[in-house]
């Protein structure tokens, strides 16, 4: 048995936090219903990290289960288009004094809904180049992100970015308990079916998020979900009968046949500022219906990517065993796998040799 | 190790420098012989950059597929720029950071000085010049060469290399904490509170509010501080298969029961977005006996961001006919265009917000029919 670390301990707006004294220099960056966060010097490495401390992950069943599922995914992600974990602890040594524990990232410097002004083009295809890259990864895992959007997407200097919050990613088939909150990228099938998607859900929002980031505004600025339909389909078109068809709430039926006819926008005039090329994968991506939609290996095989793609950038993913995922457990026995996945975290090695955590500033 | 290091000493001694008049003056004209390599970050770069410049960076990528061995593919991303800078149509490639006054000052290992050493590699026949001072020198003495910045919005500052890390900090901080769960509970009526989870879990705002009950409209969160306030648990989920509407009838006899005692009533689910909206909207519309869309736009000035799902939605307009039509004197009793049995939704229009001068009196009571 490797012997203890040694732990500090300092209060940071009233809530306790005991973390190995080689993380110094907390300071609290966010704070929301689950958890908090902190910014932090690892001390050993000189990386700037971020910090998570869940709230009394195990105050309850559902808490615990949510807690082991966020770390499960975060341990699970492997991909430089993807967040994941630097390190995960626990003060405790046993189980029977294992109260919290803590998930170490990489400090977000920035993310794209704060980067300012026009990308060039060369700059969004990258960018997209990137999401695609994560998105195929993450989907090959089994897994569907359901909740893209540009403060979900950590940018540096280097025009590098990683796909970020997991809290609400699951797997592909379960049951959803967590709630999408963003509304302007989400898919129009979100809206009208809720429960059955697919994972080209992500593409969607990927399309809109590319529109954004040449038109400089977002694309679908809905005021709430009957506003956000219509805007999308004055652009993408009212929907026909077989599309209709396929909702199963009788409510969203009645809704888009109600709606008047509104053409399919020409992208082009649309979007200006994209090449040809761009308009032509744009148009692929915000297509209404889910099953006419391109995949993240569809995009990523559009000619669009002709002079950026490189399969080195596309590892294999592993299937995320789900096998705990819908179970009902005890809470002891969600706080004894929880502290099993936390002693057993081995850290993923940085296929960047040359420069520590490029997702800081230099 | 010698030949490569005095080759690096040759290159840093070779590359002169060019001041920010004579590049103004050698980018005049349509169709300027000069190539601007703009090593600066690709935030500071998208803030404003030269009219016509590129943005050089070397990412992990990048690196990595280069494997060493830098070339001009990675200097210069876009081909039709490449293409001319091989086949000799730039006389001068110009490149620059944010202030260097020369190259003595760039440095080793950055972007800069490797796409210089990459670029004289290829021999492609341009002068290279350094720009005297950078970028902030150039863009402060001829600032219409310069693309414009896009104002920030709101709180949000422009970020640049030399952003404080506490701005940085701080600028974190709101992106951090989801928009549902920002500010605090919010009054509907002077009884009746709309939230979160996160303001659920946390009692000092309850307690400043007021607030003796909790309805919480999920089966996840919990209850946290069942010793001191009283609650009433609707286990539904934000889906279009859930029946919200059942629960109508006991949310708004709790809710009464709370204010006849004069208490105050707090109602979240877990963002405050939907269900919990959806059970605040049947109380509207049951007490004041007001439609949807009078409801929904008065509890959307006070919360911005509710949003019922459509099934919510379709069952608090159900709901609607059903209080309508149980008011005897009501105007929209008996009116045709609003059966029982109808298909077709109204949903909402969003207008102007008309007066509801009932709905702002502080002691709310049914309209006497």
């Amino acid at each position: 048995m490797e012997s203890r670390v040694e732990f500090s301990r300092e209060e940071i707006n009233s809530t306790v936090w005991e973390v190995p004294a080689k993380y110094v220099c907390l300071k609290q960056i966010g704070t929301g219903a689950y958890g908090s966060v902190c910014s932090s010097i690892n001390n050993k490495t000189k990386e700037k990290v971020a910090i998570k401390k869940l709230h009394r992950p195990f105050q309850s069943e559902i808490f615990a289960k949510r807690a082991y599922r966020e770390l499960r995914l975060l341990k699970h992600m492997k991909h430089e288009n993807v967040i994941g974990l630097l390190d995960v602890f626990t003060p405790a040594t046993r189980l029977d004094e294992f109260q919290d524990f803590y998930l170490v990232m990489p400090y977000m410097y920035t993310d794209l809904s704060k980067v300012k002004g026009l990308l060039t083009e060369d700059r969004i295809q990258f960018l997209v180049y990137q999401m695609l890259c994560g998105l195929k990864y993450i989907h090959g895992a089994g897994i569907i992100h359901r909740d893209l959007k540009p403060g979900n997407l950590a940018v540096n200097q280097d025009c590098e970015l990683k796909i970020l919050d997991f809290g609400l990613a699951r797997h592909t088939d379960a049951e959803m308990t967590g709630y999408v909150v963003t509304r302007w990228y989400r898919a129009p099938e979100v809206i009208l079916n809720w429960m059955h998607y697919t994972q080209t859900v992500d593409i969607w929002s990927v399309g809109c998020i590319m529109g954004e980031m040449f038109n400089g505004k977002t694309l679908f600025k809905g005021k709430d979900y009957m506003d956000q339909l219509t805007q999308i389909m004055k652009v993408a078109g009212t929907p026909g009968p077989e599309f209709v068809e396929k909702l199963e709430s009788p409510e969203a039926k009645s809704y888009v046949r109600s709606l008047p006819h509104y053409p399919h926008r020409d992208f082009s005039t649309l979007f200006p500022r994209a090449s040809k090329k761009a308009v032509e994968l744009l148009e692929k991506m915000l297509v209404l219906d889910a099953d006419a939609r391109l995949t993240a290996s569809g995009a990523l095989a559009h000619s669009y990517f002709d002079g950026l793609r490189d399969p080195d950038d596309w590892p294999e993913p592993t299937a995320y065993d789900d096998s705990y995922d819908n179970a009902t457990l005890p809470l002891e026995e969600w706080k004894r796998l929880s502290f099993k996945e936390v002693r057993s975290f081995v850290p993923f090695p940085r296929r960047d040799s040359k420069r520590r955590n490029t997702l800081t500033m230099s | 190790m010698y030949l490569e290091l005095s080759f690096c000493t040759m290159v840093i001694m070779e590359v002169p420098t060019i001041d920010s008049a004579s590049l103004r003056d050698m980018l005049e004209g349509d169709d300027p012989d000069c190539l601007v390599l703009d090593c600066r970050s690709f935030f500071s770069f998208s803030v404003s950059h030269i009219s016509g410049s590129s943005n050089v960076r070397f990412s992990t990528i990048v690196r990595r597929r280069a494997r060493g061995g830098l070339g001009l593919e990675h200097i210069v991303p876009n081909e039709d720029t490449r293409n001319r800078l091989l086949s000799g149509e730039y006389q001068s490639v110009v490149f620059l950071d944010d202030h260097s006054l020369e190259m003595g000052e760039v440095k080793k290992d950055g972007t800069l000085m490797l796409a210089v050493n990459a670029l004289c590699r290829k021999q492609c026949g341009a002068s290279v010049y350094l720009l005297k001072g950078g970028f902030d020198t150039f863009s402060a003495e001829f600032p219409e060469k310069c693309t414009k910045t896009v104002p920030p919005q709101g709180l949000s500052l422009p970020l640049s290399s030399n952003c404080h890390s506490n701005t940085a900090d701080s600028s974190c901080n709101t992106c951090t904490t989801p928009l549902y769960d920002q500010g605090g509970p919010v009054e509907i009526l002077p009884f009746l509170y709309l939230g979160s989870a996160y303001h659920a879990s946390r009692k000092d705002m309850l307690d400043m509010l007021g607030i003796t009950a909790l309805i919480n409209v999920s089966s996840n969160c919990p209850n946290h501080f069942e010793d001191h306030y009283q609650y009433k648990s609707i286990p539904v989920e934000d889906n279009h298969k859930a029946n919200i509407s059942s629960w109508f009838n006991e949310a708004i006899e709790f809710i009464d029961s709370v204010r006849n005692k004069g208490g105050r009533v707090f109602v979240h689910c877990q963002a405050g977005i939907s269900r919990s909206a959806t059970i605040c909207l049947a109380y509207l519309m049951r007490t004041n006996r007001v439609k949807l869309e009078e409801a929904f736009e008065f509890v959307k000035q006070r919360r911005s961001i509710i949003s019922p799902n459509f099934s919510f939605m379709g069952q608090l307009l159900q709901f609607e006919s059903q209080v309508l039509a149980s008011s005897t004197c009501s105007s929209e009793a008996g009116s045709p265009a609003i059966g029982k049995n109808s298909t077709v939704f109204n949903f909402p229009v969003h207008t102007a917000a008309s007066p509801l001068s009932f709905l702002q009196s502080p002691i709310t009571t049914s309209p006497s029919c």
